[in-house]
């Protein structure tokens, strides 16, 4: 079956990226479908509401309480859907939906349902350093981009503004990050936890040696998009201008400014909610009130007149036309019920397309199709950042477990003369105790009693003593490109069932490994790692096996994924060296766009959501201006 | 309440309706929770959220009143015995008409619930003040405006609204309620204030039409319906949509299990149990919550606005202490324990 209709845009994906496109685009009067593949459950208060009580039932992982969907299935969770399984472990190999060649497994997930992987993220926000911007230029590794950081600023304000981002300019003004004259960020600092300050204390004055040069080791807030006070001053308008709140004040010094104000549970039913963080401490996997940004707020946000959302939709293949220079259709698979095949087949029409199903689905779709490819880099360049992790007890109470898992870090050494050598990478202060990896306090208490025969007074008296000691240390480690590490299809024709889901679409394979550069990263990491423990008097536990893990100089390094899937479809100049142009346009086809991490040539260490939404803003404004055309 | 035979006139007169007009948005508030209280876990989700939101907007009219106060130069008082109503309780706009009490979740309250929101519901007709009396809410708080208005144009903007601008709970403070906390300093800002909390629909004379007037800043999909218009939702087990006529409500429908609920006994009261008596305990421990939770509203409203983030903790606190509360069985009947909200001296 056929939809006639032409409208403006075709958007697929309904995560961050096409929630933000919806929004836009529709505000300036534009028609626009999105297809979803996954349910839309997250729209309703009642459907939120069962994603937070299946979370309670299930141990912590990024992906528990979203059910599993064998016509969209997702990483990290059972595929195809088995009911009777319990996820024993923050990772499983065995039980992903896409098919890992290796030699490492790629620890990160992404979630297919309505609102993307922001349903689970941590919600951190961080722009990139000017520097991350060309590390080939400075440092002879990995790739330039085709925008720097001063292009990048008015996209990272708008992006900022879009998801509510509570720092403040001066603890973020480091290593060369600048921002404009008079710019707040919408809310003001998260407030940091007990166990920052105390950390804090106890590494203040200390600094790290690395390759005969020496880094301040200091603790500075982490950017969090979870709302905090608001800065009632802080004007919309001004401070997402593009000329910057300066100007835009100068040449409009009458016109409105409304500050900005927190959106909470944006649910039929959720008025009041969600306006602030309650400390719920369980923004991985769902937030309970919605305080964390999601997609969902955004998407309220789109005028629903121009907007024809469809879920359950899986787009399955990209039409073009014979000179194979425009797209003319997205064919989609429109399904009722998750646990069975049945479906219809549809096509639906736009002047322009956006992909932005994220990293993997986007590559997937575009090499079924055929669409895109001329450089043959589709899927290429798949990077993560791998994540090594150290928990400790440390010796004195301070009081994990509550707020955000992450509050404040140690960022001064994302950037230095070692990048020469070695990956970068960002120190993520933890507060969520033992949760990650180890599945606390849920493990800690089976350890106690089945391994160490406690129960009674003695129980609670080991618990009471050691659980508000528990803390860990984090750091995501820099990966560059490689274009071995990539999305590919086994078999593309659907002949090799194993290969296919229950749609009968190809499912992803994945080949990925880690390099020395990556690895001499993780040595350096593991240094510091000793090194704080040691001044703070933490005693470091055992570590935990990974996802993955490989040796180097003669040690081994256990390590998982960050839940960031970047590269598969990169930007640049040039069409035989890239995918998308620095809008995000395909260099093959005149009216596709691919959006998302996809496009960022480096992951660098900064979180990549922010960018990926300021990236956002610059595809928007693109489009727009194709549409006037 | 104070029957005042005639218009307010003197600056004395204003806070006292003020203080007066706090103590009536707060004397709601024990019986809409304990309603709440009573839903069993898991249970009533939507009536639940019902509840929830009625009871955030009260406690924003309670603040809105307190900046108001503090901007004539009053010193709202929470934490005294006046402050906490003994149940069951008249309510000085409805005294005639029906009586208030602390009560499990059931047709019943709901009903008394709807009568408190809008008393015109009981006898069928519009009230008319009568010298000496209101009738509703929203003509206590017009005698209020009428009153601020005389005096500004008698005294003098200045000589009116002389609060510091410290004693205010500004936005930064309060979230979480469907409405918008207002700074109060002059007339027009005090006028927000008071129509803020005439427009959320609490007996006001335009109880015909449903919908509250939205802030069109704020976010949400869905109109809020008066507080009247709500508790008619959970009563007829059916949500209001755009175009509905009064009492006819043919949107979507709102499940609700009457059974799913805690057997509270009506207006328990701590004396009905012997001193030291494990109930007695748990309800002194109850009330004593109670009482911190009013001594830190009373600071927040008197110079320490951003005390008001303890009084959250607070809250939930109560909230558990409260659910606990109505599980437990009174031996020798198939009732149980409801929370007292009752004032502990000393």
């Amino acid at each position: 079956m056929s939809n006639d209709k032409m409208y403006d845009v075709v958007i697929v994906g309904g995560g961050v990226v096409g929630s933000i496109l919806a929004k836009w685009l529709t505000q300036h009067g534009k028609e626009v479908a999105m297809i979803e593949a996954g349910i839309n459950d997250a729209n309703s208060y009642l459907g939120y509401q069962s994603y937070v009580d299946r979370s309670y039932m299930l141990p912590s992982r990024p992906n528990a309480p979203y059910p599993q969907n064998d016509n969209a299935g997702m990483p990290g969770i059972p595929y195809p859907e088995d009911k009777t399984f319990e996820p024993k472990a923050w990772f499983d190999p065995n039980d992903q939906y896409w098919i890992q060649e290796g030699p490492v497994a790629f620890g990160s997930d992404y979630a297919r349902a309505l609102g993307g992987t922001t349903l689970h993220w941590l919600g951190i926000a961080l722009r990139h350093l000017p520097e991350d911007f060309h590390i080939k230029k400075t440092y002879g590794h990995g790739r330039d981009w085709p925008v720097d950081y001063k292009e990048m600023m008015p996209y990272y304000r708008r992006a900022e503004y879009e998801l509510g981002v509570a720092a403040d300019v001066a603890q973020q003004s480091y290593l060369g990050v600048e921002f404009e004259e008079n710019y707040v960020f919408p809310m003001q600092e998260f407030p940091s936890t007990y166990l920052d300050k105390v950390l804090g204390n106890a590494v203040d004055g200390m600094t790290f040696k690395d390759r005969g040069k020496e880094y301040p080791i200091k603790i500075v807030p982490t950017p969090q998009a979870r709302n905090a006070m608001p800065n009632t001053e802080a004007g919309v308008n001004s401070m997402t201008a593009p000329e910057g709140p300066v100007a835009w004040k100068k040449a409009h010094p009458n016109a409105e400014d409304p500050g900005f104000h927190p959106i909470g549970n944006p649910t039929d039913l959720g008025v009041g909610l969600g306006e602030r963080c309650e400390g719920n401490s369980s923004c991985i996997p769902v937030c309970p009130v919605q305080a964390k940004y999601n997609a969902m707020k955004t998407l309220a946000q789109a005028d629903k007149k121009l907007l024809d959302l469809r879920s359950q939709c899986v787009a399955s293949k990209i039409l073009l036309d014979e000179s194979r220079k425009r797209v003319t259709g997205i064919e989609y698979k429109c399904y009722k019920d998750s646990s069975k095949p049945g479906h219809s087949t549809e096509t639906i029409k736009g002047r322009v397309y956006v992909l932005a199903a994220h990293a993997v689905e986007n590559a997937k779709l575009c090499l079924i199709s055929d669409v895109a490819n001329s450089s043959d880099l589709m899927g290429c360049n798949l990077m993560d950042h791998p994540y090594i992790n150290f928990s400790g007890l440390y010796h004195k109470k301070i009081w994990g477990y509550r707020g955000p898992d992450v509050t404040s870090g140690m960022p001064l050494m994302r950037d230095g003369e070692f990048r020469k050598e070695r990956a970068s990478f960002r120190t993520d202060i933890g507060n969520w105790g033992w949760v990650f990896p180890k599945g606390s306090p849920a493990s800690v208490v089976e350890d106690m009693v089945e391994n160490q025969g406690l129960y009674g007074a003695k129980l609670r008296a080991k618990l009471e003593d050691q659980g508000p000691r528990h803390m860990r240390i984090g750091f995501l480690i820099e990966q560059l490109p490689d274009p071995g590490n990539r999305v590919l299809l086994r078999d593309k024709n659907g002949k090799g069932k194993e290969h296919l889901d229950q749609l009968g679409i190809p499912r992803p394979v994945i080949q990925y490994d880690v390099d020395d550069y990556t690895l001499a990263g993780m040595e350096s990491a593991t240094k510091l790692a000793e090194q704080l423990f040691k001044v703070a008097g933490i005693e470091m536990q055992p570590q935990a096996h990974g996802s993955g893990s490989k040796s180097y100089k003669g040690k081994t390094y256990p390590f998982w994924g960050s839940g960031h899937l970047i590269g598969t479809h990169i930007m640049g100049d040039h069409p035989h060296h890239s995918v998308v142009d620095s809008y995000q346009q395909t260099h093959d086809h005149e009216n596709l766009f691919l959006a998302g991490c996809g496009s960022h040539p480096t992951s660098a260490t900064a979180n990549p959501t922010l960018t990926m939404a300021a990236l956002t803003f610059r595809t928007l404004d693109k489009i727009l201006e194709k549409l006037k055309n | 309440m104070t029957k005042t035979p005639k218009p307010i006139e003197t600056l004395g007169e204003l806070r006292e309706h003020l203080q007066t007009a706090i103590e009536l948005e707060h004397a709601t508030v024990p019986a809409y929770l304990t309603a709440l209280y009573t839903l069993k876990e898991g249970t009533n989700l939507e009536a639940a959220l019902v509840l929830r939101s009625v009871v955030v907007e009260e406690m924003l009219h309670l603040t809105l009143a307190s900046n108001v106060m503090n901007a004539v130069g009053g010193s709202p008082s929470i934490n005294s015995k006046k402050f906490v109503p003994e149940y069951p309780t008249r309510l000085p706009h409805c005294a005639n008409l029906f009586e208030v009490e602390l009560e499990r979740f059931s047709e019943k309250a709901i009903h008394t619930f709807m009568k408190i929101e809008h008393p015109a519901y009981n006898s069928g007709s519009k009230p008319k003040p009568e010298p000496g009396q209101y009738h509703t809410i929203g003509q206590f708080y017009e005698a209020i405006e009428e009153g601020i208005e005389y005096l500004c144009r008698e005294l003098g903007e200045q000589k009116v609204f002389t609060g510091h601008d410290s004693r205010q709970v500004a936005p930064e403070q309060y979230y979480g309620s469907g409405g918008r906390i207002i700074v109060v300093h002059d007339h027009q800002t005090a006028h927000s204030a008071l129509s803020e909390i005439i427009n959320q629909g609490e007996g006001s004379d335009y109880g015909d039409d449903i919908w509250e007037e939205r802030d069109k800043d704020i976010l949400g999909p869905r109109d809020q319906a008066a507080h009247f218009y709500r508790f008619d939702e959970i009563c007829q087990q059916r949500y209001y949509q755009n175009g509905d006529k009064p009492c006819k409500p043919a949107g979507d429908p709102l499940k609700v299990d009457w059974k799913a609920v805690c057997p509270i006994r009506a207006n328990t009261k701590s004396a009905d149990f012997p001193e030291g008596s494990e109930i007695r305990t748990v309800l002194d421990d109850f009330n004593r919550a109670y009482k911190d939770l009013l001594n830190a509203l009373h600071c927040a409203f008197n110079g320490e606005p951003e005390l008001i983030a303890q009084t959250i903790p607070r809250m939930y606190d109560l909230g558990y202490k409260a659910k606990a509360i109505s599980n437990i069985p009174i031996p020798g009947s198939n009732e149980t324990v409801g929370p007292s909200w009752e004032w502990v001296p000393g």
